[in-house]
């Protein structure tokens, strides 16, 4: 009687160690799918072409991306509507926008785009969401792996990820709703895979060189960790401060503070800046697809908050915002 | 009677039923409470930020625990006569209640969403700024592009 009951200890105890072991296993195999996604986007070489949907709004853009061993070089095309493309190498991109008259670029510096817009370090991501398996799919013309990273509480959004069951490469992204529905997506309608390592694709594709030229200047400086003049938390609600910055804006007669935010995946800034006379106080909430804003006055301080996260996620922020005693 | 608090939040009541649930609720602490209850509960879900549902007891008993100021009167004359019938208590709680309702109408002015247009995604400094800052972005280049017409 003691033997058999004790036999049937031993037996829960390895079935749930197994089980429990299976689960880890599973969930560990689920974020190596990811961990391959996020190499993949940089290291082949692919050319496609995706489209964008949010609501209404559908805008193609051809990708172009080659590792050349030596480095990255990628050059985005917009097809539709305005012609905008950017061309980049290594971290360091350059936004050619045309406008009427003239060519505007912008230099930006360490921004990733579609399908490379899963870190390399994942351990951020698993802190604040769970991965599932999900069913297969097929994505322009690939069997795809569909994997849903869960939200692990309300300040964040799901995603839907669809991967190629060969080579990782992310194939179609979606922003869930709290129930599931997708807010916007993105994702290849055409998609091949190269193995030259050509480069005479590496220029503007469709800048009109009859144009005058405008280089952009954005007025940006780093900011010191002294030079904020509030007391926000490095770690909020699952985001870290990833950097700080200065800007001085148009007709603005102060620079304007920001601190920026990352849970691994989503972003959000906040904007601090002293109220003076003949500034319009911005106060509410607005929102644009996945990306939601909310400005606030406080202490004589105009907040801002901007972040692809849900509303209550911005308030959050909004709230946190404490100001430095004199 | 909750029934018909919950039509009346919702604005989805005649005038006149409207008039009569206010009365009713003029004279039930109970029906006050659940009108209180009501639109926390709604705050909440629209994830605005939350008064307590006893907020305005709380306020009143802070305002009942003021103290009077008490100060020796001092020889009236004629003009000061007319000044002072301005301190009347009347004209303070007159005063008060102006103020309570700018109070209340600021805060409101802060929760409600904006009636400005929405951000213009490809004029919006602040939204810039974001964009470019961000690490990642389901489409950076993207998201200002799709609004532009």
């Amino acid at each position: 009687m003691f033997e058999n009951n004790s036999m049937k200890i031993i037996t829960s105890f390895v079935a749930i160690l197994f089980a429990f072991l299976t689960h880890t296993a599973i969930a560990e195999d689920t974020w190596s799918y990811l961990e391959k996604a996020s190499l993949a986007a940089h290291e082949l070489s692919y050319d496609g072409i995706y489209t964008y949907h949010l609501g209404q709004n559908v805008k193609s853009v051809q990708v172009t991306h080659v590792n050349y061993g030596q480095g990255e070089y990628a050059r985005v095309v917009v097809l539709d509507g305005k012609p905008r493309e950017a061309l980049s190498q290594g971290g360091d991109t350059v936004i050619f926008n045309q406008k009427q008259e003239k060519v505007v670029i912008e230099k930006r510096r360490g921004q990733n785009s579609f399908p490379a817009i899963l870190p390399l370090d994942l351990d951020t991501v698993k802190q604040n969401y769970q991965a599932q398996l999900s069913s297969t799919e097929r994505i322009a013309g690939r069997d795809a792996q569909i994997v849903v990273l869960q939200p692990r509480d309300q300040y964040r959004f799901g995603y839907k990820l669809w991967l190629d069951k060969e080579y990782g490469l992310l194939l179609k992204f979606a922003t869930l709703d709290s129930v599931g529905n997708p807010i916007d997506s993105i994702g290849f309608s055409q998609l091949v895979l190269m193995t030259g390592q050509k480069l005479d694709w590496f220029r503007p594709s469709n800048v009109d060189r009859g144009k005058n030229y405008e280089m952009q200047q954005r007025q940006v400086s780093s900011l010191q960790e002294d030079e904020i003049n509030c007391e926000m938390s490095d770690n909020l609600l699952g985001y870290r401060r990833i950097s700080q910055f200065k800007h001085n804006m148009n007709h603005k007669p102060n620079p304007v503070t920001q601190m920026v935010y990352s849970d691994g995946l989503a972003t959000v800034s906040v904007f601090v800046e002293p109220m003076t006379r003949g500034n319009h106080p911005r106060v509410g909430f607005s929102e644009l697809g996945t990306t939601n804003m909310l400005g606030a006055i406080a202490e004589g301080h105009q907040i801002i908050v901007v972040g692809e996260v849900p509303q209550v996620t911005v308030t959050q922020f909004v709230n946190a915002v404490k100001f430095k005693k004199k | 009677m909750k029934q018909q608090v919950s039509a009346l939040m919702d604005a989805d009541m005649h005038n006149e039923d409207a008039n009569q649930v206010m009365n009713v609720m003029e004279s039930s602490s109970h029906l006050r409470r659940t009108w209180a209850e009501y639109h926390l509960i709604g705050d909440v879900m629209r994830g605005e930020p939350t008064l307590s549902v006893d907020f305005t007891a709380k306020l009143m008993h802070q305002l009942s625990e003021e103290p009077v100021v008490l100060a020796p009167r001092a020889q009236q004359t004629a003009s000061q006569t007319r000044l002072q019938s301005l301190s009347h208590p009347v004209w303070a709680l007159a005063a008060s209640v102006v103020a309570v309702g700018f109070v209340a109408w600021f805060v409101v002015q802060e929760l409600q969403p904006s009636q400005q247009p929405m951000m213009n995604a490809a004029q919006d400094d602040y939204l810039l700024a974001h964009q470019s800052a961000a690490p990642s972005n389901t489409a950076y280049l993207l998201e200002t592009v799709a609004f532009e017409k």
